[in-house]
């Protein structure tokens, strides 16, 4: 009684934007809780906490993931991108020199697909990490790319044409490249 | 379709208007019918902005609600000694140590309290068959 709650932690090994990060952490702690608090990238959201709508995407091993549903440990090792290391992950892949900013922000920012902006950092995480699986997506494929995203201001539309936009862009790098 | 008309709306249309009125050509906008990024996209689109839930202020505590496993219970006594022992705890806040201010359904039941019979809350149904039948 009165005794402090003791939480055993443990060695967690991540690469988290290119940059290797270690730290000690209980097991019961989630990708998110770890980027967001023990890291403080903040970019990523938490909304549902429950793997629901999509705000706390963030690429694991270059796939789409909810972050809020992955315990830390589980991912041990892996490479993890977040909204703040998209940009220099387009960078890696075709320029000398690091953009400011990924084309599918580029298309957000262009098309008006970030109005609230709270669902927008993961929107952009799945919309990268499906364009890297599959970079010349039809309609339909962008739409199922997203349908585990949710976002209530911008009705989809302008969302799916960002990605559009994205998609062409980069595939006109790739072919000057 | 008028001049007035093709003015107010797209380039498109008035190019069509000019066709066949020809009316004056029209005036390139600065803002109408141009794409004006929103001053904070840059923001969102970077993950830069800040939420309520990322801001992180000198001093600043943190707080956790407790919430009943129990619906439609009675408190009758919280125990907070061994939440108010742990390392780190500043305070636990309940009902014994805020100011008590009833308002709307919690002020009509402390009144009703000392009056009682019937609650004013929850409203009972209201008895109106009478009247419609009239």
């Amino acid at each position: 009684m009165g005794d402090p709650v003791v939480v055993d932690r443990y060695p967690l090994e991540l690469t988290v934007n290119g940059r290797r990060v270690r730290r000690e952490v209980p097991g019961s702690r989630t990708l998110l809780e770890c980027l967001r608090g023990d890291l403080r990238l903040t970019g990523t959201n938490l909304a549902c906490d429950t793997g629901d709508c999509g705000a706390c995407t963030v690429l694991v091993d270059g796939r789409p993931a909810t972050a809020c549903l992955i315990l830390a440990l589980d991912v041990d090792g892996a490479e993890v991108t977040t909204i703040e290391g998209l940009a220099a992950r387009w960078h890696v892949r075709s320029h000398d020199r690091p953009p400011a900013l990924h084309p599918v922000q580029q298309g957000f920012l262009e098309e008006g697909g970030a109005q609230c902006g709270f669902c927008t950092a993961g929107m952009i995480m799945a919309a990268a990490g499906l364009l890297e699986a599959t970079p010349e997506p039809s309609e339909i494929e962008i739409r199922a790319g997203l349908e585990g995203n949710l976002c209530r201001c911008t009705g989809y539309v302008k969302i799916i044409r960002a990605v559009q936009l994205a998609a062409e862009r980069m595939r006109v790098a790739r072919r000057e490249a | 379709v008028s001049p007035s008309k093709g003015r107010l709306g797209t380039r498109e249309s008035a190019g069509l208007a000019g066709a066949a009125a020809s009316p004056p050509p029209a005036r390139p906008f600065r803002v109408i019918g141009t794409r004006v990024a929103k001053l904070d996209a840059v923001e969102k689109v970077t993950g830069a902005v800040q939420y309520l839930p990322d801001l992180e202020l000198p001093g600043m505590v943190w707080g956790k609600i407790l919430r009943t496993r129990v619906p439609h219970a009675r408190i009758t006594r919280i125990d907070t000694s061994r939440a108010e022992a742990l390392p780190g705890v500043l305070g636990v806040v309940t009902g014994r140590n805020v100011a008590q201010r009833p308002f709307w359904p919690s002020r009509l039941t402390s009144c009703a309290a000392s009056v009682t019979r019937s609650p004013p809350w929850p409203p009972r149904p209201r008895r109106s068959r009478r009247r419609r039948a009239g």
